[in-house]
């Protein structure tokens, strides 16, 4: 029954590949293809990449470096090309998870600094000073890194655009996307007035405030149980190399049954893929 | 081997055998010049099957799971096609792991089934996970949507238009809904009866409370002075209950940690544990 079944379908398929092609000479419709546009994670990797000033190509190489290393010493310490392929995958997602920790501070800092400067520009506001002249001055109250950026374009505003237009595209430079509502608000003020446009500043200010708590939040919950499940994890690997050293007699056994190895290698693995996903959690701001 | 297959094999030869030898290429090259939508090709044969197929299942899933499709964003063909992948890549999958666990031929057939049933039954799962997700993302962005339109109201605008002007600052799962607004507003209806359309089709209550305000507004109008106060504490109240929602979700992910604590554990007693056991168990046979 199986035999006839895979004749057919093999024979049908050698058949469909050699069939004759008559057409090749008329025209076809041109097919366009399509540009993919960036996916979440992409974004939020160069985010990520941007606030540590790393260049894509090198954290590809650091990604391959820690596969290599994790690789070779897998491998002199169980002497299994299955296990050592797996745990290249895992010094692959280490690099991810750690660059994921790298980036935390800095999008910190900045996401204060953004809050600052918002309540700082609402105050000018208050006390009735023009909007050009306030953003002017709530900047000029900024620190770095945000300063820079916000000097400059405001500077950019002297050429072809204009201050809501740059401020809006702060938006994508920095993958904050307040920035584009603050541009609008601005522009808005711009056009009736700030007296009346004030109010939305400190409705900004107090929707971030509330998103902050909610950030802290998490992320103190979450902490607790993930440096526990960090430091048991870690502890897998290190019993290994401990054995090596302590108990080669227990080792060399682990080593003569392969399944030990790779079953441990494997949930290594997994342990590794929940670390980060809720490492994400730990660093995740969901701005507005 | 069965007679069957040879004669499978001897039929798949000839046919091999016509085309390389017997088939006269002139013949078939007029024919597609002066008939262009004739099939000639086995390949063309396929596809055009497989065009008939995916617009028979297309038929078949019916009005309101295609508009739930283009609401979130997946391409229709893209999910036909894994409605017909899914069943077959479980079926074949099943049956291969019966056959591997030397079950007989028939009973491998109903393992198969199975199998297909759960492929079809993940499709399913899939989708409705992907409206769950559009449909958070829709609820977490109103409050921010409800700031906006109180900023264009007070800035100005025309309720009509403050609508058209927010469309550029939601996120997408907001942003498609007031596109399909527009769209019909610019066609057959007037502002008024399209909102109603699309009220009568939302489900999620925040959304449907500030499309109420926003045609109480527009049908209404809005006096000068009650401008500043326009649309009330929504966005606050709004941003509470987001608030509270997402703080009670985090209880939600402590469980899956404590569970990843105890694979962690299990991996200890793997690497630790099977070994030393086996020690133990050779010294004693020894002894």
């Amino acid at each position: 029954m199986i035999y006839i079944f895979l004749c057919i379908s093999i024979s049908f398929a050698v058949y469909i590949y050699l069939s004759p092609k008559v057409r090749g000479t008329l025209k076809r419709p041109i097919k366009v293809k399509k540009v993919k546009d960036k996916n979440k994670s992409q974004l939020k990797r160069e985010q990520q990449l941007m606030l540590i000033n790393m260049a894509p190509k090198d954290y590809k190489r650091w990604q391959v470096i820690g596969a290599i290393v994790l690789l070779l010493m897998n491998f002199v310490l169980t002497l299994n090309p299955i296990s050592a392929v797996i745990y290249a995958y895992i010094g692959y997602l280490l690099v991810d998870i750690l660059l994921t920790l790298m980036a935390r501070k800095p999008a910190m800092i900045l996401a204060d600094q953004t809050q600052q400067f918002i309540s700082n520009l609402g105050g000018f506001l208050n006390t009735g000073s023009n909007i050009t002249v306030a953003i002017n001055d709530a900047s000029l109250q900024l620190r770095e890194p945000l300063r820079s950026h916000v000097r400059l374009a405001i500077n950019e505003a002297k050429g072809q655009k204009t201050i809501p237009e740059t401020i809006a595209g702060l938006a994508n430079v920095l993958y904050i996307p307040v920035y584009d509502l603050l541009g609008r608000l601005i522009g808005k003020g711009m056009e009736s007035g700030q007296t009346q446009i004030s109010f939305a500043f400190e409705e900004l200010r107090i929707r971030l405030q509330d998103i902050e708590k909610i950030i802290l939040d998490r992320a103190n919950t979450v902490g607790i149980y993930l440096w526990w499940l960090i430091g048991i994890t870690a502890f897998g690997p290190l019993s290994d190399v401990l054995m090596r050293l302590m108990r080669d007699d227990v080792f060399q056994i682990s080593c003569t049954v392969p399944a030990v190895s790779i079953v441990s290698s494997v949930i290594d693995a997994l342990l590794i893929l929940g670390i980060r996903k809720y490492i994400r959690v730990y660093c995740e701001r969901n701005d507005l | 081997m069965p007679y069957g297959s040879y004669l499978a094999l001897g039929v798949s030869i000839s046919a091999l055998l016509y085309v390389t030898v017997f088939w006269d290429r002139g013949w078939a090259y007029r024919k597609s010049l002066f008939d262009p939508n004739r099939v000639i090709n086995a390949k063309e044969l396929l596809v055009k099957f497989l065009a008939l197929l995916t617009g028979l299942i297309g038929n078949l899933i019916g009005a309101k799971a295609k508009s739930q499709l283009n609401d979130v964003g997946i391409d229709e063909s893209l999910f036909i096609k894994q409605i017909i992948i899914a069943p077959l890549v479980g079926f074949v999958g099943g049956m291969l792991l019966a056959l591997l666990l030397d079950v007989t031929m028939s009973n491998s057939i109903w393992v198969g089934v199975i199998f297909a049933l759960i492929g079809l039954f993940l499709t399913k799962i899939s989708l409705e996970r992907e409206i769950r997700i559009y449909r958070r993302e829709a609820i977490q962005a109103t409050p921010d949507w409800v700031n906006i339109l109180k900023i264009n109201l007070i800035a100005g605008d025309t309720v009509e238009n403050a609508v058209w002007n927010s469309i550029a600052f939601v996120p997408n799962a907001i942003q498609k809904r007031l596109i399909n607004i527009k769209n019909r507003c610019e066609g057959e209806m007037d502002f008024t009866n399209s909102l109603k359309h699309e009220i009568s089709k939302t489900e999620e209550s925040e959304i449907l409370s500030v499309y109420n305000q926003v045609l109480a507004y527009h049908v209404a109008g809005i006096v000068d002075e009650e401008r500043p106060n326009v649309f009330g504490n929504m966005s606050q109240h709004m941003a509470k209950i987001y608030s509270d929602k997402s703080r009670a979700a985090i209880e939600g992910v402590k469980g899956p940690i404590v569970l990843l604590i105890m694979v962690a554990f299990f991996r200890l007693l793997v690497s630790i544990g099977v070994p030393s056991l086996f020690l133990m168990m050779r010294r004693l046979l020894n002894q």
